[in-house]
């Protein structure tokens, strides 16, 4: 090894930061982790959000549903209580129209 | 390690401890990837050395003087060992920025050209001939500021 390098080696030997050096950085590592975590809540907000909004959807579309099957059961009880009426009303119809004659 | 680094590549502690703090907490948020001591060393080498490099070609916050160009000293004297030291710290930070990684990876970190090709990803012979060059010109400074010769 020549002279240069033994200077070069003392010159650029290693050197020490400020003593709260690691304190800052341990805070700055702390404060990034709560940042992560608060960036974390809206996302999660959003997220929560959205669920609540699909699942009120999806009750909403049951409801609906369930709401169409009622009135096609009542539209088809009104059909079949008309058709029995209907064939009621035929046979006394039938009935006046014999003591008429 | 890291300041160490960063401090004789920008010769400002501030702006080292700035930089510094930087890598640790890139390291925190990239821990997980670290498998072993020695891969820490090695990622925490290529790192500061890349974000040393970064930093000084984006913002030039220092305006160095090519040490080709740097005048001479005035007057000749006899540099005690803290000045030449100090002195010698100064050309070596008046280099270009891969030279100067390159010299620091060397001398502080004691790294092989391999090792340090490895790290700034670049050829072998690259760094050899970096180091040559810049050996070359530091001992034709020193020998002209000390008078003397430099081997």
């Amino acid at each position: 090894m020549n002279e240069l390098e033994d200077r070069l080696r003392s010159a650029l030997a290693r050197e020490q930061p400020s003593l709260d050096f690691t304190r800052r950085v341990l805070a700055q590592v702390q404060h990034s982790r709560q940042d992560r975590v608060n960036s974390w809540k809206p996302w999660a907000a959003g997220c929560v959000a959205a669920s609540l909004l699909i699942g009120g959807f999806g009750l909403a579309g049951i409801e609906q549903r369930r709401d169409r099957e009622e009135v096609q059961a009542a539209h088809s009880q009104l059909v079949r209580a008309l058709e029995i009426t209907s064939t009621k009303l035929q046979r006394i119809q039938r009935k006046v129209d014999g003591i008429n004659q | 390690m890291v300041f160490s680094l960063a401090y004789h590549f920008l010769r400002d502690r501030a702006v080292a401890e700035e930089l510094a703090q930087e890598v640790f907490l890139e390291l925190h948020l990239h821990q997980k990837r670290i498998e072993s001591q020695d891969h820490l060393r090695y990622w925490l080498r290529k790192v500061t050395s890349r974000r040393c490099i970064d930093q000084t070609r984006r913002r030039r916050f220092r305006q160095h003087v090519s040490l080709a160009d740097a005048p001479e000293p005035f007057v000749w004297m006899p540099l005690t060992d803290p000045m030449l030291k100090q002195h010698l710290g100064q050309l070596v930070a008046g280099l270009t920025e891969v030279p100067r990684m390159i010299l620091i990876l060397r001398y502080q970190e004691d790294l092989d050209p391999a090792e340090i090709a490895e790290l700034l990803e670049m050829p072998v012979a690259t760094v050899k001939s970096h180091l040559q060059r810049a050996l070359a010109l530091l001992r034709r400074k020193l020998t002209a500021t000390m008078g003397g010769e430099f081997e």
